[in-house]
């Protein structure tokens, strides 16, 4: 909203205020100022001219010559005009040669067409006081002669003026017209408010014929309206002082009529409308809803089609505008029209607002209104408007009385009062007596409008003007506001709080997820990525990225009711699928093919949320409300929200419908992917290396040791689902798990990620799942390549961790005793299960095993895969005593129990090794030991 | 081999002096340790040349043994001293060599090896988090997608008002909605630590339904502080705009790592009374006016204010007994701030190349 300085020096009265000085304490104190704009300045060269001749160009058609009078000081001259409006008689801004004008035009001593043309006749964009250049500026209403410098013809043609953000006035009212921002400015100042005249007299019949009223089912959403009818009138431009004043607040002048009621807009904040009272059929007004399906063509020439919740003003024969919002085209004042129904009334904001949103059709009108105006403004306005026209249109005067119907008109509100100490407001102001004394507190709330009254013990009872009474003050709490924003909040003392503060330990799942985060960026070497929350549908679709339960059942998403876009539909339920859409892109940027390495490697990870509408949260979901006000007992609910006032219905009805949250899972996601070697095809269609896919893997599942041993949890198990489908099926997932079957996992090139016990009981848990992307999504990658996915449950690996405390390592004083042992196996059956058989036969010997460690050292298959046993697991143990060297007869002890129960390990009725091979490679070892 | 010549030497003599000699010729030649270490093996190894006149001395009569014996053992000597000089010497070349060599080329600077990175949003929510559990603030989390109770009517905007205009909502089915603030998590709060005096921070992700552009996003980041403590009536020191004034300008500068200077404008938010928009001193121009706070000299910063007392009420605290301020900071307009960045859509491209210069813990 703009606001201009001459017009608020005319509402204070005070033509010496110092504007700059206002400026810094005004944005502290009121609103803030977006912009300064210089209205009308640079034109003190401009004169008036009349054109007392006017003859066709003799080389152009559409130019012609005009004899330019300039008063008694300056000779008259000839110039060459363009305007089509150009007039004998006329009287228009003329501009000598030598002046540069603020739209950048400078004038010259000029010829046009062989004519010589020694100044120009200038329109209201030659001056820079709008975008209209269609015509001439015609002087109307102006009274000083020919000659005289344009600023001392038109009085207020120069101004400033304030660029008000509307943001900082969503909760004042009051403050959408000069005269409430003129009403703040005064009380800044410490001046009285000089309200303008509102002498007019109304009086005689009725404005309408047939009556004002307000329907019974539209009385809740107008609460008055007014109306008078206004004879003697004469369509015709205002003078030129109130259409430049109206360009400088950016409102279009229309006519002396419509004009009207957009001053009186801008100077009270009330919109009015004018309706040609020879278009409002049957002599009636009635403030109606509207039926559904009802049409209007409102002024901006569009028709609208209405439903039985907005609100219309109707004629005896259907709606005649918008309430609140637009006038209707049929009755719109017209230059002949002679006699006018002023419309000046209040409507419910929220009504408006309703409306005006669901047609799109926002006017300056509705902007108003739907802030929720003083409904005492209405009167006022009417008799403001009778004052304008009266000025823009002699002659002009009410012909009626002013009608005054609605629940307002005829018993206003009681205007609220409130109760409250002065060291109430004083305190949460921070501000001490003598800072802020009795007096100085009094009057400031007086100049503000609030009327006092002592109340008991020295409290203060404050009556709130109308103006201000609507949503904006109601409460003790709006009174320190008040005054603090008068007193300054600039000069409140700053009063300590923080000093007594304690350190407050992080809580230890924050603390927790750092170090998961430095294990992942530092250790694994993976960049963070924060990801949306929405899951991208063209990438879904394309990777077949579609999330299924163990039954195969597609598992639901929450869905949007309204969205940006179709591509952002529903929320994620995982992290693995944004990941891969963000690592493809990152494959795609087109650094693969420069540097030093071929293949470009890219691995991310990210820390988010799964949103799983069909899981139940956990205890403590409703994360600390109490459950009488999320679901449940009615009652005690109800119980609950007595005294909350107005806001109870409001909660209870929130309350009512309310169901359980979804349970947000707190997930780690990380992805690695390479790009394969281009092909013909861009190597879409061929199986990425085995290699790759194996340090792909190592890497992934690096990262997931690496988070383990972080939080000092035993390391991970890691299990494809078929492999061990008895620990599958057997193991509870954390209710933060990803799903049996996301879209991404390889059926057959997987593991799941069980917890184990710290305490050794063999228990787990299923907390996550790493994989290689699936063939199918990753043939439909635009980028050829190979990628490896994690997902784990944080929740689950947080709480597990939070009761182990580190401890430093031991380094060992005295050498190891290391050995390889290479296993024959069945191909079904995985390294680690070897690992883990040698482990368990070291660790379960009766004697000091001195066992400090067992691991897969290498793998291979034998080409002859049709071998009985055709897998090699070459395990590698490493003893060590912490009493002495280990002798030779205390390494080789542990080896022949290995011997003999690595024999007898059975699968159903399968030996699992090969015995003989293992005798052999026994010998061997215990040869070179 | 030998012939053996009356009153001359014995023929073994001649035949160890040509072994010496032949040896020494190769030591001497052999320009490298392998080399080196074949002369040695084959000369002075088990079954090697030199050790075979050793083994030889009982063949001889009794009057030469200790002769040959003599011989035989100072050509071994010889040999030997013969390796470990020849070795010595290729040694001292060795290095002389690479002192020498002048291939190397030091601008051929290691790259491409890859390294980690965190989000920036980490890196200052950490800053943050760190800064206001120094001073007593509790961290807390909340979920995303919340309930219109504690997004909107538990914050004092009812379904009527038009604060809920400014709070464009992604809406889910049955009462629920993405969070359009952390504001969403007071009222938990004060359930949850209400009943005492307490301060909490609770960062999170937000969520506007409002189309994007450089500086626009629907998704974006926050954190909420809260602070509550006793009204002076229930005998606590109550809580004033001096006390938000004091704090903001504390916790803002220990965010920012220098004293700030702080300003309060009347902003309004429904669940503050009063309610402020806070502007920091321009931190380009140091409050002389740039473009970059448009001339004004002030930045601004977060909404903040009084609690309102509705939103303690359903709190269920007693605006009687219990007085708050509470502020939002926005998150990531912060991590812009602080590391330059023009575009807020890149915080959430996945893009690595954004990350890359955050090391973890820097």
């Amino acid at each position: 909203m703009f606001v201009s300085q001459n017009w608020i020096r005319e509402l204070i009265g005070d033509a010496s205020v110092d504007f700059a000085a206002l400026e810094g304490r005004f944005v502290l104190a009121v609103a803030e100022i977006e912009g300064v704009v210089r209205f009308g300045h640079g034109l003190t060269d401009v004169v008036i001219g009349e054109v007392v001749g006017v003859e066709p160009h003799p080389n152009a058609d559409k130019l012609r010559l005009a004899d330019v009078d300039l008063g008694p000081s300056r000779p008259a001259v000839r110039v060459v005009c363009g305007a089509p409006d150009l007039r004998l008689g006329m009287r228009v801004p003329f501009v000598p040669p030598g002046v540069a004008l603020p739209s950048g035009i400078e004038v010259r001593h000029g010829e046009v067409r062989g004519i010589p043309s020694p100044g120009m006749l200038a329109s209201e964009a030659d001056l820079g006081l709008s975008e209209d250049h269609d015509g001439l500026l015609e002087l109307h209403g102006v009274t000083a002669p020919n000659g005289t410098a344009l600023p001392d013809a038109i009085p207020g043609l120069e101004d400033v003026l304030y660029e008000i953000d509307n943001k900082s006035l969503t909760h004042r009212p009051d403050l959408w017209g000069h005269l409430g921002i003129a009403r703040e400015i005064a009380a800044l100042l410490d001046r009285p408010l000089l309200l303008p005249p509102t002498d007019a007299v109304f009086g005689g019949p009725a404005p309408l014929a047939g009556g004002v009223a307000i329907d019974p089912g539209a009385a809740d959403v107008c609460p008055r309206y007014l109306a008078a009818r206004f004879s003697g009138v004469q369509v015709a431009p205002s003078p030129v002082a109130a259409r430049l004043r109206l360009r400088a607040l950016g409102v279009r002048p229309i006519s002396n009529v419509v004009d009207a009621t957009n001053l009186v807009m801008l100077e009270t904040g009330n919109p009015l409308h004018a309706f040609d009272a020879r278009f409002v059929r049957g002599e009636q007004i009635v403030v109606r809803r509207a039926a559904d399906g009802e049409t209007i063509r409102t002024l901006d020439d569009a028709v609208r089609t209405l439903q039985a919740d907005d609100l219309v003003i109707a004629d005896g024969e259907g709606p005649v505008a918008l309430a609140g919002i637009m006038g209707g085209g049929d009755s719109e004042i017209r230059d002949d029209t002679t006699t006018v129904v002023l419309e000046s009334a209040n409507f419910d904001g929220a009504q408006i607002r309703k409306t005006s949103a669901r047609l799109g059709l926002r006017s300056e009108s509705s902007a108003r209104f739907e802030k929720s105006l003083d409904p005492d403004l209405p009167a006022f306005a009417a008799a403001r408007f009778a004052a304008t026209l009266a000025a823009l249109c002699p002659g002009a005067a009410p012909c009626s009385t002013l009608v005054d119907v609605g629940r307002h008109a005829e018993a206003p509100a009681p205007l609220p009062q409130i109760d409250v100490g002065r060291d109430y407001l004083r305190q949460r102001l921070g501000l001490s007596d003598a800072l802020l004394p009795d007096a100085a507190l009094d009057a400031t709330l007086l100049r503000l409008g609030f009327r006092l009254q002592e109340g008991a013990k020295g409290r203060l009872v404050v009556t709130v003007p109308r103006f201000r009474a609507g949503r904006d003050v109601g409460i003790a709490d709006d009174l320190v506001e008040e005054l603090g924003r008068h007193y300054g909040y600039d000069r409140i003392p700053s009063a300590t709080v923080l000093a007594e503060a304690k350190p407050t330990p992080l809580p230890p799942a924050r603390s927790l997820e750092r170090r998961l985060r430095a294990v992942c960026a530092i250790g694994a070497a993976l960049t963070e990525v924060e990801l949306y929350s929405f899951e991208h549908e063209p990438t879904r679709e394309r990777l077949g990225l579609q999330s299924r339960d163990g039954g195969g059942g597609e598992l639901p998403r929450l869905r949007l009711r309204n969205t940006l876009s179709s591509e952002h539909v529903a929320l994620r339920r995982g992290l693995c699928e944004g990941l891969l859409g963000a690592v493809e892109r990152n494959l795609g940027h087109g650094t693969a093919s420069v540097g030093p390495q071929k293949g470009l490697r890219v691995g991310l990870f990210e820390f988010g949320h799964g949103y799983l509408p069909e899981r139940t949260p956990p205890q403590g979901a409703d994360f600390g409300l109490p459950p009488v006000l999320v679901r449940g007992d009615a009652a005690a609910r109800d119980a609950y929200l007595a005294g909350l006032g107005a806001l109870a219905e409001d909660a209870a009805q929130a309350a009512a419908n309310k169901r359980a949250l979804p349970l947000e899972a707190n997930r780690l996601g990380v992805a690695i992917g390479e790009r394969l070697g281009g092909g013909a095809d861009g190597g879409a269609a061929e199986a990425p290396p085995a290699a790759l896919t194996a340090s792909l893997w190592a890497e992934a599942t690096a990262a997931v040791v690496a988070v383990f041993a972080a939080l000092g949890l035993p390391a991970p198990l890691l299990r494809r689902q078929d492999r061990d489908a008895a620990l599958y099926a057997g193991t509870a997932a954390s209710p933060g798990c990803p799903d049996d079957a996301p879209g991404w996992l390889h059926p057959a090139r997987h593991a799941w990620v069980y917890l184990q016990a710290a305490d050794g009981s063999g228990a787990v848990r299923r907390v996550g799942v790493c994989s290689m992307l699936h063939p199918q999504a990753r043939a439909a990658l635009e980028v050829p390549a190979e990628v490896a996915l994690v997902e784990l449950d944080t929740d689950a690996l947080l709480l597990a961790a939070q009761g182990v405390r580190q401890k430093a390592g031991r380094p060992a004083r005295f050498p190891a005793t290391e050995f390889h042992i290479t296993v024959p196996v069945l191909s079904e059956v995985a390294a680690d299960e070897v690992r883990q058989k040698v482990e368990s036969v070291l660790v379960s010997r009766r004697e000091p095993a001195n066992v400090e460690s067992v691991g897969i050292r290498s793998t291979y298959w034998l080409p002859d895969l049709t071998h009985s046993h055709p897998y090699r697991v070459t395990i590698e143990v490493r003893l060590r005593s912490s009493d002495g060297t280990l002798t030779r007869q205390e390494s080789h002890k542990p080896i022949l129990s290995l011997k003999s129960q690595l024999t007898e390990w059975m699968k159903g009725n399968q030996h699992v090794v090969d015995a003989d091979l293992l005798a052999e490679h026994i010998a061997a070892l215990m040869h070179v030991l | 081999m030998s012939t053996s010549a009356e009153g001359n030497a014995p023929a073994w003599q001649a035949e160890i002096a040509a072994l010496q000699a032949t040896l020494a010729a190769a030591i001497a030649a052999a320009d490298d340790a392998a080399a080196l270490r074949q002369i040695e093996v084959d000369a002075l190894g088990k079954k090697g040349s030199v050790t075979a006149l050793m083994k030889r001395v009982g063949a001889l009569p009794p009057d030469e043994r200790r002769a040959y014996g003599a011989a035989a053992g100072q050509a071994r000597g010889a040999v030997s001293a013969a390796l470990a000089a020849r070795s010595d010497a290729l040694a001292q070349a060795r290095l002389q060599a690479e002192l020498d060599d002048r291939s190397f080329d030091e601008t051929l600077v290691g790259s491409s090896t890859r390294r980690g990175a965190v989000h920036p949003l980490s890196l200052v929510r950490r800053d943050i988090e760190d800064v206001f559990s120094s001073m007593g603030f509790h961290v807390l989390d909340y979920p995303e997608v919340d309930s219109e109770f504690s997004n909107f009517e538990a914050l004092n905007i009812p379904s009527w008002h038009p604060a809920r205009d400014m709070q464009d909502t992604f809406w889910l089915d049955a009462g629920h909605l993405l969070r359009t603030h952390t504001s969403a998590g007071q009222v938990r709060t004060m359930h949850r630590l209400g009943g005492e005096p307490f301060r909490a921070i609770f960062p999170g992700r937000v969520f506007r339904y409002e189309s994007t552009d450089a500086s626009h996003e629907h998704t974006f980041h926050q954190v909420e502080g809260l602070m509550i403590d006793r009204a002076p009536a229930a005998g606590g020191p109550g809580v004033s705009v001096g006390h938000l004034l004091d704090a903001m300008r504390t916790l803002l500068s220990a965010i920012f790592g220098e004293a700030v200077q702080v300003r309060l404008r009347p902003g309004y938010f429904p669940f503050v009374e009063p309610g402020f928009e806070l502007d920091i001193a321009c931190r380009n121009c140091g409050g002389a006016g740039c473009s970059v706070c448009k001339q004004s000299g002030w930045l601004e910063l977060l909404p903040c204010g009084l609690v309102h007392p509705n939103v303690l009420r359903m709190g269920g605290l007693d605006p009687d007994q219990w007085q708050g301020w509470a502020f939002g900071l926005g998150l990531s307009r912060l991590v812009m701030m602080r590391y330059g960045i023009g575009d807020i859509r890149l915080m959430l491209s996945g893009d690595a190349r954004f990350c890359e210069p955050f090391v973890a813990g820097c």
